[in-house]
């Protein structure tokens, strides 16, 4: 079961939450990690993309769709999708 | 047809991660065989003993993009790797990269502990739900030699070598080959493997594992009377493989050459070994070097102290080289590394020679008399000056392997 409810989550709590994910999972500075960050400039790739993608459904229950990955460039991109303010 | 010398080699065993650390460790009749009270958990499980290599770590300057679809298995073999590749004063070298090099080498499968972490998961929860997108790729087949690829960026051949017990002697085999026919110019070969209580398994299932369970260093006992099977191992060994001349023209130190090599299979049962298969690999390797028997100074064995295993090799050896030849396992040292366990003899035995002696093999007592009759080195180490040895390796299938090595000239 997942640990929050991401349709309940602030997009400051999401940010946070990505941010923890991706200290844990991609060894990156957490200074670095800015909303505005793009995954490309953070030198993450399609591999780190589906492990991110894991870990958000593992912690909030969120579910990307196969398209999703592809179309998104920065945290800002995700916090969006993950509160439905972006077009599926 | 080209000649194959060795210019690097890097390994890790139970028993240490240097040659230093082994010799001593053999030398003083040391094992590396310890209990494994952890796998109490696993019910209908009867042994408990293991055979881990203590205090691997993967190196934290390594980038995370390249050990990220790491086990253990393929991070020992990048280790191993690494370090060859360093005595064989190719580290950073365009050699790697040009196409001028390829791998050869194999584990009996990839990383048990990505394997249970998938099953658990896939199998025991039925979901998709927490598998990252490297989990695959740590347990695939080929895990060891594609982990390697992408570390030391090799764009040579690739060749898995995932054979059970001859994953690494066929890798060697295989890169010698590859060599001497002209198809590389270098070849990073040899294998790999992660304990795992699969590994256990597979061989208490078949009642053939030790259950010595509280004299951990009694076991296990190649050729011995008394032995009740074998204990399983794990570690890594990597040979820099290079053609003679090329090898000579950059100034690069020569440890040894690969004179010969044979692989057959039994093609009889799926698990029990066939001394008619086992002789004539033997044969095929000697036909290969173009060397005798009688040349022959040293025989390392399979030895993994299961009675059929050591009767059918002990017997197809002594058919083979004759009563005379000096005869050792050094399993009952290691224990039983499996995929790695081919290379990481032809090192040891290597550097053995190296050093004019041969370890004996550890707890034999009484020879089997069921055993073929052989110069079994026992009790202390063998002072032995030897020029051309050989290294035999059989696996599940009737896979068999036979290396013949020579000092370089």
């Amino acid at each position: 079961m997942p640990k929050a409810d991401a349709q309940s989550m602030s997009a400051d709590e999401l940010f946070a939450l990505l941010r923890r994910i991706m200290v844990r999972e991609f060894d990156l500075a957490e200074e670095r990690i800015q909303l505005d960050s793009d995954f490309e400039g953070l030198d993450l790739d399609s591999i780190d993309a589906v492990d991110l993608a894991v870990s958000v459904e593992e912690e909030v229950g969120f579910q990307f769709d196969t398209d999703d990955l592809a179309q998104l460039v920065t945290l800002r991109d995700v916090v969006e999708l993950i509160r439905g303010e972006r077009s599926r | 047809m080209k000649r194959v010398v060795v210019t690097g080699i890097g390994g890790l065993c139970s028993l240490g991660q240097d040659w230093k650390t082994v010799r001593d460790a053999l030398l003083a009749g040391r094992s590396g065989v310890v209990t494994m009270p952890e796998w109490d958990r696993m019910g209908g499980l009867r042994t408990r003993l293991a055979a881990p290599v203590p205090g691997f770590e993967i190196p934290e300057d390594w980038p995370r993009k390249k050990t990220r679809s790491m086990g253990r298995d393929s991070a020992m073999a990048t280790w191993a790797t690494a370090h060859a590749i360093a005595e064989a004063g190719l580290t950073g070298s365009s050699l790697l990269s040009d196409g001028s090099t390829g791998i050869a080498f194999g584990s009996t499968a990839g990383s048990p502990g990505a394997l249970d972490s998938w099953a658990e998961k896939f199998y025991g929860q039925s979901s998709l739900s927490g598998i990252g997108a490297n989990e695959y790729v740590r347990f695939m087949s080929h895990t060891c030699a594609a982990n390697l690829a992408q570390f030391f960026e090799v764009r040579g051949r690739i060749l898995p070598t995932c054979s059970a017990c001859t994953s690494a002697s066929q890798g060697l085999g295989y890169g010698y080959e590859a060599i001497k026919h002209g198809q590389q110019t270098i070849m990073l070969a040899g294998g790999a493997e992660e304990l795992g209580l699969i590994d256990a398994a597979v061989f208490d299932i078949l009642f053939a594992a030790s259950t010595r369970n509280d004299a951990p260093d009694s076991t296990p006992r190649p050729f011995d009377e008394d032995r009740d099977g074998l204990v399983v191992s794990e570690g890594a060994c990597t040979f820099v493989l290079e053609e003679r001349d090329h090898a000579l023209a950059r100034g690069a130190t020569l440890h040894a050459e690969i004179l010969g090599f044979g692989t057959n299979c039994d093609g009889r049962h799926i698990t029990n070994p066939d001394q008619a298969g086992m002789e004539q690999v033997m044969r095929l390797a000697l036909a290969d070097a173009g060397l005798a028997p009688e040349q022959i100074d040293y025989v390392n064995a399979h030895g993994t102290a299961t009675e059929v295993g050591d009767i059918a090799e002990s017997r197809a050896t002594a058919a083979v080289f004759g009563a005379g030849v000096p005869f050792a396992s050094l399993k009952g040292a290691l224990g039983h590394a499996l995929g790695a366990c081919g290379s990481i003899e032809a090192w040891l035995a290597l550097e053995m020679m190296r050093e004019d002696w041969f370890a004996p093999t550890l707890h034999l007592e009484r020879v089997d008399p069921r055993c073929g009759e052989l110069d079994y080195i026992q009790g202390e180490p063998r002072k032995l000056e030897a020029t051309t040895i050989v290294s035999n390796n059989f696996a599940f299938g009737g896979v068999n392997t036979s290396l013949v090595f020579g000092r370089a000239r």
